[in-house]
């Protein structure tokens, strides 16, 4: 088969893997090596989605021999098969490199053989880029569920970042759309890494020279919209993983239907890309403005608001707080507002040192006005209109989404919103006045089970939120499984 | 008002700008003499390259302010607008009041412009560090063309010195024919005219060919979204990229 076949096919097979960051590792080049890795990551190009390409993102075969339902590798599937020879691979990664085309390489792979014959190929690609082209750029690498940990242990070394795809939130989903995956088989290369990671830097901390071990962390994969699990299960599951695994990065992907499938959506349809959008803005509150996923949704309210983003619905949800004035408020105060961020909330506490901030310095820290200025007064006074009413300000931040998606940029307040009585606020009010994280103490950083949010997150799933197909389907074929399996004689 | 004119080198600004600082007058503007444009009621004088001022104002800065605003200055020199050197007067002089807090100060109406152009400068090198594309010449020579707003080779140069450093190269800015070429020992900035077609090496085509068909198959179809591309990715850089952006949309 010709090269460039082979490079379609399996970009072909790779492209549903989110994944593309090549941050994390400073990695540096040595006399007479190839190429180094840039600390903040750099991007080289976007392909027509819009999703950016750092790395030569591919797989080392798509001849699997798992039958996943969910997935496009899948062995009952016909598509054409293809499988890169390590050196072949390790050659043309170094081609594009040379060319400045990529960042380095994330290799993948589906299960050829057995996960140790697999994970073997991977390691000798890297172990021929590394030592014999000594090539110092990035290497994502996925760690295989099932391989020899001697063999994941070996690819640490070589590697920047490793990743093991959990894909499906919860272990229920998992053995209906993949039963020859085990959980178990997924968290134990986690457990293995995060213990590697943690291990290496302390030993770096005494000796200098110790060889780096994933230097750049490790991150791992979920599908959205497969399965029925809510954006409350998600949350928790990810924070739990931030939490427990020290990942890097979760990453949410849009499940597009690819093969047809009673316990699947409809092939054909749109991905749910703005509740994938959402997702990750909620993953950035958990990760850089000290939110906890309890207080993002709860119970009785499971699901991301599409129209509205998470920060904005929780500070709607939090009226007793707001508006809150800009110069007396502290860095973790800041952030809590809609439209302010680390650095513009870092900008307006560096400002304050020299003087008052008035709103036209306001606007020049770079914070987002068109939605902070509902939330905030600034020298006392408010900017947001009328007066701060959580009903008034959610009609008019949803007509902004509304415009935005049709291409408009912000909206005006018009004499209608001024004297109308606005809609009630679709979500309740959080009972709890003080729950912010600087009044009462941070939540504990006790790591989260998450095997135990494994188990637990089908009991809790909200049937009501999803699409009742899927669920009924989810339902009766559990069914028809646990009849079968009593009806096994022992 | 009065304006001073630098010989349009670094170290020229530098020097006229410690020449004007010392007079505690911001109305003062900067200019390169190339750029200026005369007009009636504008006080001219060209001031030379006074090296000894240029360093003791280089050292200043880094000793009052940080190294940080340094590479402001020069980022806005890279700039190339006419009025990067007027900009910069009030702000090293706020600069030379409050210390390397000036770094953090975004809000202040003299600091904001300057910070602002500099993060625009920045943020376009950063760009090109992932857009620039090498071309296998015959003779083993990797060459890339770009034509960026500011002038970046300065500040993109080293960063291919550390990752490339086993190979030749030519980073070639055909807009202000400039080139910077490493020999993999050291790298020089010199002049070098555009319209010269290079010749390729025997296996370049076929690279070039791999890389289209991974671009064409790693989007997802259905995903296909030009906005966020542009935004990225702006087709002012398309020109100098072997990739084809944008087929999937016109399909």
């Amino acid at each position: 088969m010709e090269l460039s076949q082979k490079l379609s096919i399996l970009a072909e097979s790779a492209k549903y893997d989110v994944s593309c960051s090549s941050s994390g590792s400073n990695r540096a080049n040595t006399p007479g090596g190839i190429g180094n890795a840039a600390t903040a990551g750099i991007c080289h190009s976007w392909s027509d989605d819009g999703r950016c390409i750092s790395l030569l993102k591919i797989l080392m075969t798509n001849d699997c021999i798992y039958d996943c339902t969910y997935c496009v590798n899948r062995r009952t599937n016909d598509i054409p098969r293809a499988t890169f020879l390590p050196r072949e691979l390790a050659e043309l990664t170094i081609a594009f490199y040379l060319r400045n085309y990529i960042e380095g390489l994330f290799l993948s792979a589906a299960i050829r053989e057995t996960p140790d014959r697999t994970m073997e190929d991977m390691v000798e690609v890297m172990r021929l880029l590394r030592e014999e082209y000594r090539f110092n750029g990035y290497i994502h690498v996925k760690a295989i569920p099932g391989a020899d940990p001697l063999l994941i242990a070996k690819a640490g070394q070589l590697a920047d970042r490793m990743s093991v795809n959990i894909e499906l939130p919860s272990e229920r989903s998992l053995h209906l759309l993949a039963p020859q995956k085990k959980r178990e088989s997924i968290l134990l290369p986690m457990g293995q890494i995060r213990q590697g990671i943690v291990q290496r830097r302390e030993e770096r901390k005494r000796f200098k020279k110790a060889p780096a071990f994933v230097p750049a962390g490790q991150s791992t994969q979920l599908m959205i919209g497969a399965t029925p699990e809510s954006d409350r299960q998600i949350l928790r599951l990810s924070q739990g993983l931030y939490r427990k695994f020290q990942m890097k990065r979760v990453y949410y992907s849009a499940y597009m239907a690819v093969n047809t499938s009673s316990l699947l959506p409809v092939p054909g349809g749109p991905p749910p890309t703005l509740r994938e959008h959402r997702l990750y803005q909620a993953d950035w509150l958990l990760r850089f403005y000290h939110f906890d996923a309890e207080e993002l949704l709860q119970e009785e309210m499971p699901q991301l608001d599409l129209l509205l983003d998470p920060k904005c619905m929780w500070a709607l949800r939090h009226p007793e707080i707001f508006p809150i004035e800009v110069n007396r408020a502290d860095y973790q105060t800041l952030l809590r507002i809609p439209g302010i961020g680390p650095t513009s909330a870092r900008r307006i506490a560096s400002a304050r040192r020299f003087g008052p901030l008035n709103f036209d310095g306001l606007k020049r820290t770079g914070a987002v006005l068109k939605r902070a200025r509902y939330f905030i007064t600034c020298q006392g006074k408010y900017y947001g209109g009328r007066d701060f009413d959580p009903r008034r300000i959610h009609q008019l931040l949803t007509a902004e989404h509304t415009y935005e998606q049709q291409g408009y940029q912000g909206v005006q307040m018009t004499l209608t919103d001024l004297v109308s009585e606005p809609k009630p606020l679709p979500y309740a009010l959080v009972k709890t006045v003080n729950d912010l994280p600087h009044v009462v103490s941070r939540p504990p950083d006790v790591p989260e089970k998450t095997a135990q949010l494994w188990h637990q997150s089908h009991k809790t799933g909200n049937p009501g939120t999803v699409e009742n197909s899927v669920m009924t389907n989810l339902r009766a074929l559990a069914q028809r499984k646990e009849a079968a399996h009593e009806s096994l004689p022992v | 008002m009065k304006a001073y004119l630098y010989d349009g080198t670094f170290e020229g600004l530098l020097s006229t700008l410690y020449q004007a600082l010392r007079e505690q007058d911001t109305n003062i503007r900067i200019e390169a003499e190339a750029d200026y444009q005369a007009d009636l009621f504008t006080q001219t004088q060209s001031l030379p390259t006074d090296q000894p001022l240029a360093d003791r104002l280089y050292g200043l800065i880094c000793q009052e302010m940080s190294a940080m605003t340094l590479r402001h200055v020069y980022r806005l020199f890279l700039s190339e607008t006419t009025d990067a050197g007027t900009k910069l007067l009030p702000f090293l002089l706020k600069g030379f009041q409050i210390g390397s807090g000036i770094n953090g100060l975004m809000s202040d109406p003299i600091v904001h412009p300057v910070l602002s152009l500099s993060r625009q400068v920045a943020r376009e090198s950063h760009r090109l560090l992932g857009l620039l594309r090498f071309q296998e010449l015959e003779g083993g020579l990797y060459y890339a063309s770009l034509e960026p707003d500011f002038n970046q080779i300065p500040l993109i140069a080293p960063h291919f010195v550390r990752r490339l450093a086993s190979q030749p190269w030519i980073i070639h800015d055909v807009k202000r024919e400039l080139a910077a070429c490493w020999d993999t020992n050291e790298w020089v900035l010199q002049d070098l005219p555009a319209g010269e077609t290079p010749v390729y090496s025997q296996n370049e085509e076929d690279m070039q060919e791999l890389w289209r068909a991974y671009f064409r198959h790693i989007a997802i179809r259905q995903r296909t979204n030009p906005r966020v591309q542009r935004n990225f990715m702006p087709k002012k850089y398309w020109k100098h990229l072997v990739e084809e952006p944008g087929s999937q949309a016109k399909k």
